[in-house]
C-alpha cells in the first residue's frame, strides 16, 4: 500500500509541479503572482478537447494545436490584464487578474457548456510496478511533463531568447536601456506559461475530465507547492509539486481524508512561518 | 476660489446630512422585499469590506481570509445563542471581541512575514477556516449548516422582519462608521497609514509593526465578527456556501472598486457591484462574464477606484484654476 | 478637499439608495399598472378576487430559481432546457385555464445569499403564481423563511430528510421529490438481501446532499446490525483517490457504498477499476447519471445506483420528455431535466384544480394532489415532504443504466 501512495503521491506531484512551474514562469517575469493560471490549465484543456473530441484529430495532433492556441491566449491575456497596468500597484494587477480569471471561466462556460466532459487518453491501460499500479497516462504525464521541464531549463539558460527573457525578469528597466524589447520579452513568457499549463490541462483531461470550474482546485494546490517550494524558483517549484503531493498522499491515507486540503495549507502556514523564502527561495533582504 | 467653496460647505453638507436620514428612514416602506433584503447584505458586507480597507487602504496590508472571519463571528453568534442560550448583545458583543481575539492572535503568528507572504498566509487560512466550517459538525452544523438562528432582540423589541433589520444594520453601520472617521484622525490610525508608506521608517520613528499591524487585524476581525452576528440573525440559516474565498476576493474587488484610500470609497464599491449584480438580472447567462470583465476594464481605465479617480479629476481641476489665476496674474 | 470629498461620497450614496428604492418602486408599479390595466378587462367570473388575481389576460407567470453560473452550473443548463420544452408543451395544448404559461428564470449563483435574492426577485413580482426552488436541499433550506413570509406556493428539488421536515413544517414548501431516506434505504436493502453482502465501506464526498446520503446508509446499515468496516471522506474537487481507495482495500469489505457528484462519481470508477478492484459500487443517483457514465466509459459497469430516473425509462410521460430532449439537445436527458417537468407540470395541475390564480388558492390545490403521475413517478402532496412516491434502483450494463428493481414507498413520516 505505501508503494500505491508513494507512486500516486509522485505522479500528483509532477501535476502540481507542472502547473506551479508555469506560475512561476510569470512570477518572475513580472513579479506578480498569476491568479488566473488554473483557467490556463481548463482552457487548454477545452481546446484539446475541441480538436480531438469535435474534430476527431489524434490526441497527439491535438495538444500540438492546442498548445498553440495557447501560446496566443498566453500573449492576449499579457496584453489585456498585465500591460496597462505595468506600472500600477501590484494590487490592481492581482483583481485583474481575477477578473480575467472570471471572465474566462464563464466565457468557457458558454462555449463548451456546463457538462464535464472528457479527452483520449495519451496511451491507454495501466501498468504495473511492483505491487503497485499505475495508469499509463500518469507515465505518460510524468515523461511529457519532464521533457518540457528538460526544454524550459534549456530555453531559459543556455539559449537567446532565455537570456532575454531572463534579463527582463531581473530589471525590466536596465534591459529596455540594453536594448530589449521588453514587450515582447514579457509576451513570450506569459506564451510559454500558458503552453505548459495548457498541455498539462490536456494531459490531465482524460483522468480529471474538464469542467469550467476545475481551475479553482488546480490553481489553489499549484500556488501551495510555489510557496512550500520557493518563489521565483523553477527547480523549488517541482519540488514545492512533488512535497504537496506526498503529503496529499500519506496524509490523506494516514490523517484524514477530509481534511487533505487543510493538511497542505497547515503544511503552507508552518512553511511561511519558519522559512518563508520556502526551500529553494532566495531570502529577499529589505531596502529601505 | 477654494475659500468661497469652502464657506459653501457647511450648509450643503447638512442639507446632504439631512436627505440621506429622512431617505434612510423612508426606504422599507418604498422597497420591496426582496430590494430590503439587497440592502440589508449590502450593508453587512460594507461592514466586511470595511475591515479590508483597514488592513489594505489604512495598513498596506492585503488579506483573502475576511470571508473566514466573517464565517467565524456568524457561528459565533449562533453557538452563544442557541447552545449557550444567551441573549442577542452578548452574543453581538461575543462575535465581535472573539473574533477579534481570534485575529489578533493570528496576527502576532503571520505578520512576522512581509507583504505578499502576509496574503499567502491568509489564503492558506482561508483554505483552512473553510475546511473547518464544512466538516466541524459541533460547532458549525457541518455540511447541513446552521438553521433557526433565533432573531436579533433587545428586551421586548424582536426584530423579525425584514424592515427592523433593515433599522438594526443602518444604526450599527452608522455607529461603526463614525469610529471609523475616529481611527482615522487618530495616532493610531496614522501609525496603520505609516506602515503603509515605508514600514522600514515608520519602525525608525518608533511604530512596533508587528503589534500594530496585529491590531489591525484585530479591528477588521472585529468589524468581519459583527458583520458576522448581524448576518446570522438577518438570515437564521448559515452553511459554508456563503463563507467561500470567491467571497474574500469579492471584498476586495468593491474595496478597488471604490478606492483604498478612503472608507467612502468602501461604502461606493459595495453598493455599486452588490447593486450591480442585481441590475444585470436580466442578462442571465451573461451575468458573471461582464461582471469579470467589467473587473479588468475598471483596473484598467482606472486602478485607483472612484475616490482615486475623483481626487485626480479634482486636484487637475484646482490645478487648472491655479494655473490660470497665476497666469492672469502675471500678464 | 475632504469636505468636497464627503459631499461627493454623501451624494453619490444617496442617489444609489435612492436609485435602489427607485428600481424596486418600478417594479412595484409595473406590475400594479397591469393589474389595473387587466381588470378593466376581466371576465365576469374573475371579478369578484379582482385584488388577488393577477392580469387575468396576459400569461400565468410561474418562477423558477436555478443555478446558471458558478460551480453547480450543470443544474441550470438542464433546467434551463426543460424548462423550454414544458413551457412549449403546455401552451401548445392550450395553456392553463385557457391562458399560456411563461416561465421566469432567476440566477441562484450557487451560494445562499444568491439563492435567497433569486427567491425574493420572484417573490415580490405580483404576477408569479408559484416558484420552484433550485436543485439543492442546501439552497432550500436559506429560502424557506423566505417563502414563510411571502406565502407563495414553493417546490424544492432537494431530497434530504432535512428538507422533508422543513416542509412539513412549513404550509408553502412542497418537497417534490421521493426523500433520500426511502431511497438510501432501499438500496442497502438490496445490497444486505438481494446480494447477500455483509461488510461495506462508505466512501462519500462531504458537501451537504453526499454527506446527508452516508448518514443515512450508515442509519439503515445499522436496522441491519451491520456497522460499516471504513467511512471515507472526501472534499469536493478531489481528483486522485489513492489514499481513499488505500483505506478500502486495508478494510477487506465485501462492497462499497458511495455518494458524490458527477465528476468524483467518473475519477473514483475509473481510480478503482485501473486498481483491479472489482468489488460491487452502490453509489447514489450520480452513479447512474449518464453524465458519469459518458466519463468513466467501461468503469461504470456493472455499478448499482439508486435514483428515481433513467433516460430510458418506461414510463410513458418520462420517455417522452426524455425523447424529446435527446432530439432538441443533443445530449442524454437527466434527472435535473426531468425534476423541472415534474415540478412545472405539477404546479399547472394545481393551477387548474384550483380555478384560478389567487396564490393561496392554488397552494390548497396542490395539497390535495394525492398521486399524480409525472416523468419521473407518482406524486402524493398530501403532506408536504417526500412527495414522490417512487425510485429505482439500476445497474450499469454497458454503459446503459438498466432497472434492477422499482420502488414504490409508503410516505417517510
Amino acid at each position: 500500500m505505501n508503494l500505491q501512495l508513494l507512486i500516486s503521491g509522485t505522479t500528483m506531484g509532477i501535476v502540481y509541479g507542472l502547473i506551479a512551474m508555469g506560475m512561476v514562469l510569470i512570477f518572475r517575469s513580472v513579479g506578480v503572482m498569476n491568479f488566473a493560471q488554473g483557467e490556463f490549465l481548463m482552457v487548454g484543456g477545452y481546446f484539446c478537447y475541441t480538436f480531438n473530441q469535435i474534430l476527431h484529430l489524434p490526441i497527439l495532433v491535438s495538444l500540438l494545436l492546442a498548445s498553440l492556441l495557447m501560446g496566443v491566449v498566453g500573449v492576449v491575456f499579457m496584453r489585456t490584464s498585465y500591460w496597462p497596468l505595468r506600472k500600477a500597484q501590484t494590487k490592481a494587477i492581482i483583481v485583474s487578474a481575477m477578473g480575467a480569471s472570471i471572465a474566462l471561466k464563464e466565457g468557457a462556460r458558454l462555449t463548451w457548456g456546463a457538462i464535464p466532459v472528457s479527452v483520449d487518453k495519451v496511451i491507454k491501460g495501466t501498468a504495473k510496478i511492483g505491487t503497485a499500479t499505475v495508469q499509463w497516462q500518469y507515465l505518460s504525464i510524468i515523461g511529457i511533463s519532464v521533457v518540457l521541464m528538460i526544454f524550459v531549463y534549456i530555453l531559459l539558460e543556455k539559449s537567446f531568447i532565455g537570456h532575454i527573457m531572463q534579463a527582463t525578469a531581473q530589471d525590466q528597466y536596465m534591459a529596455s536601456l540594453v536594448g530589449i524589447p521588453v514587450i515582447v520579452s514579457i509576451g513570450l513568457t506569459f506564451a510559454l506559461s500558458a503552453i505548459i499549463t495548457g498541455i498539462g490541462g490536456g494531459l490531465l483531461a482524460p483522468l480529471f475530465f474538464l469542467s469550467n470550474t476545475m481551475g479553482a482546485a488546480s490553481g489553489a494546490k499549484a500556488f501551495a507547492a510555489i510557496v512550500i517550494g520557493g518563489f521565483g524558483s523553477v527547480p523549488g517549484a517541482i519540488v514545492g509539486g512533488l512535497i504537496v503531493g506526498l503529503v496529499e498522499s500519506f496524509g490523506g491515507a494516514y490523517i484524514s481524508t477530509t481534511y487533505q486540503l487543510v493538511l497542505i495549507y497547515i503544511v503552507l502556514v508552518i512553511v511561511l512561518m519558519f522559512r518563508p523564502q520556502g526551500i529553494f527561495g532566495e531570502r529577499i533582504q529589505e531596502k529601505a | 476660489m477654494i475659500q468661497r467653496l469652502k464657506s459653501l460647505n457647511k450648509p450643503l453638507l447638512l442639507v446632504a446630512a439631512v436627505i440621506a436620514v429622512i431617505g434612510s428612514i423612508f426606504i422599507p416602506s418604498i422597497t420591496s422585499s426582496y430590494m430590503l433584503r439587497v440592502l440589508n447584505i449590502t450593508m453587512i458586507s460594507y461592514l466586511c469590506v470595511l475591515s479590508v480597507y483597514v488592513l489594505l487602504g489604512m495598513c498596506g496590508q492585503n488579506s483573502f481570509a475576511q470571508a473566514g472571519l466573517w464565517g467565524v463571528g456568524s457561528y459565533i453568534t449562533a453557538n452563544v445563542m442557541m447552545k449557550l442560550g444567551f441573549p442577542t448583545l452578548i452574543a453581538f458583543a461575543a462575535s465581535t471581541l472573539g473574533t477579534a481575539l481570534f485575529a489578533f492572535v493570528l496576527g502576532f503568528a503571520f505578520f512576522r512575514l512581509r507583504q505578499y507572504y502576509f496574503t499567502f498566509a491568509s489564503v492558506g487560512l482561508m483554505a483552512i477556516l473553510s475546511g473547518l466550517f464544512m466538516n466541524w459538525k459541533e460547532v458549525t452544523g457541518g455540511a447541513m449548516g446552521i438553521s433557526d438562528v433565533p432573531d436579533f432582540s433587545i428586551g421586548g423589541f424582536i426584530a423579525n422582519t425584514e424592515s427592523s433589520m433593515y433599522f438594526v444594520i443602518i444604526i450599527v453601520c452608522v455607529i461603526v462608521s463614525l469610529l471609523m472617521k475616529v481611527l482615522f484622525k487618530s495616532a493610531l490610525g496614522r501609525s496603520f497609514m505609516a506602515i503603509r508608506d515605508n514600514e522600514m521608517a515608520a519602525n525608525c520613528l518608533g511604530v512596533n509593526s508587528l503589534l500594530t499591524k496585529s491590531i489591525a487585524f484585530a479591528i477588521s476581525g472585529a468589524l468581519c465578527g459583527a458583520a458576522g452576528a448581524l448576518y446570522a440573525n438577518l438570515t437564521g440559516y448559515l452553511s459554508y456556501q456563503s463563507f467561500t474565498y470567491q467571497q474574500s476576493t469579492m471584498y476586495l474587488v468593491m474595496i478597488m472598486l471604490g478606492g483604498t484610500v478612503s472608507p467612502v470609497g468602501a461604502i461606493i464599491g459595495t453598493f455599486i457591484i452588490s447593486l450591480l449584480q442585481e441590475w444585470v438580472r436580466p442578462l442571465q447567462n451573461y451575468m458573471q462574464l461582464i461582471y469579470g470583465v467589467g473587473i479588468m476594464i475598471l483596473m484598467i481605465v482606472q486602478p485607483e477606484g472612484i475616490i482615486g479617480g475623483g481626487k485626480a479629476l479634482y486636484e487637475r481641476y484646482v490645478n487648472r484654476k491655479q494655473a490660470r489665476s497665476d497666469i492672469k496674474q502675471s500678464l | 478637499m475632504k469636505k468636497v470629498k464627503r459631499i461627493l461620497a454623501t451624494a453619490l450614496s444617496i442617489a444609489m439608495l435612492l436609485s435602489a428604492s427607485a428600481c424596486a418602486s418600478v417594479d412595484a408599479k409595473s406590475t400594479s399598472t397591469s393589474t389595473s390595466a387587466a381588470a378593466a378587462t376581466e371576465p365576469a367570473a374573475s371579478a369578484a378576487d379582482t385584488t388577488k388575481t393577477a392580469s387575468a389576460s396576459g400569461p400565468i407567470k410561474i418562477g423558477l430559481t436555478t443555478v446558471l453560473t458558478g460551480d453547480r452550473s450543470l443544474e441550470g443548463e438542464y433546467a434551463s432546457n426543460a424548462a423550454k420544452i414544458v413551457q412549449d408543451e403546455v401552451n401548445s395544448s392550450g395553456g392553463v385555464l385557457g391562458r399560456n404559461i411563461e416561465i421566469v428564470i432567476e440566477d441562484a449563483l450557487g451560494t445562499d445569499v444568491g439563492a435567497v435574492n433569486a427567491y425574493r426577485k420572484l417573490a415580490a413580482d405580483k404576477d408569479i403564481v408559484a416558484i420552484v426552488g433550485s436543485d439543492s436541499s442546501n439552497d432550500n433550506i436559506a429560502i424557506s423563511s423566505s417563502v414563510q413570509e411571502a406565502k407563495i406556493l414553493t417546490t424544492g428539488q432537494g431530497s434530504s430528510p432535512k428538507l422533508m421536515e422543513i416542509a412539513n413544517s412549513n404550509p408553502w414548501l412542497f418537497q417534490l421529490r421521493a426523500s433520500d431516506q426511502t431511497l438510501c434505504a432501499a438500496l442497502v436493502k438490496y445490497a444486505v438481501e438481494e446480494k447477500g453482502l455483509k461488510t461495506f465501506a462508505i466512501v462519500h464526498d462531504t458537501e451537504t446532499a453526499s454527506a446527508d446520503q452516508a448518514r443515512l446508509f450508515t442509519e439503515a446499515l445499522a436496522t441491519y446490525g451491520i456497522t460499516p468496516s471504513v467511512v471515507v471522506p472526501f472534499t469536493s474537487g478531489t481528483k486522485d483517490f489513492s489514499s481513499h481507495i488505500a483505506q478500502i482495500q486495508n478494510a477487506d469489505v465485501d462492497g462499497i457504498f458511495a455518494a458524490c457528484f458527477h465528476t468524483e462519481a467518473a475519477i473514483l470508477l475509473q481510480q478503482l477499476r485501473a486498481l483491479d478492484i472489482e468489488l460491487p459500487v452502490f453509489g447514489s443517483n450520480a452513479f447512474g447519471d449518464p453524465v458519469t457514465i459518458g466519463l468513466a466509459g467501461d468503469a461504470s459497469n456493472n455499478v448499482y445506483s439508486v435514483t428515481a430516473w433513467v433516460p430510458n425509462t418506461t414510463n410513458p410521460k418520462g420517455a417522452a420528455f426524455s425523447a424529446k430532449y435527446t432530439e432538441l439537445y443533443g445530449d442524454a436527458c437527466a434527472k435535473s431535466a426531468a425534476q423541472i417537468y415534474d415540478h412545472i407540470s405539477l404546479i399547472c395541475e394545481a393551477i387548474k384544480i384550483a380555478g384560478t390564480t389567487d396564490r393561496q388558492a392554488v397552494r390548497d390545490a396542490m395539497a390535495t394532489i394525492d398521486n399524480y403521475q409525472g416523468a419521473i413517478t407518482t406524486y402524493d402532496c398530501t403532506t408536504n415532504g417526500d412527495c414522490g412516491r417512487g425510485g429505482l434502483i439500476v445497474q450499469v450494463i454497458d454503459q446503459v443504466p438498466t432497472i434492477v428493481k422499482e420502488l414504490y414507498s409508503e410516505k417517510a413520516k
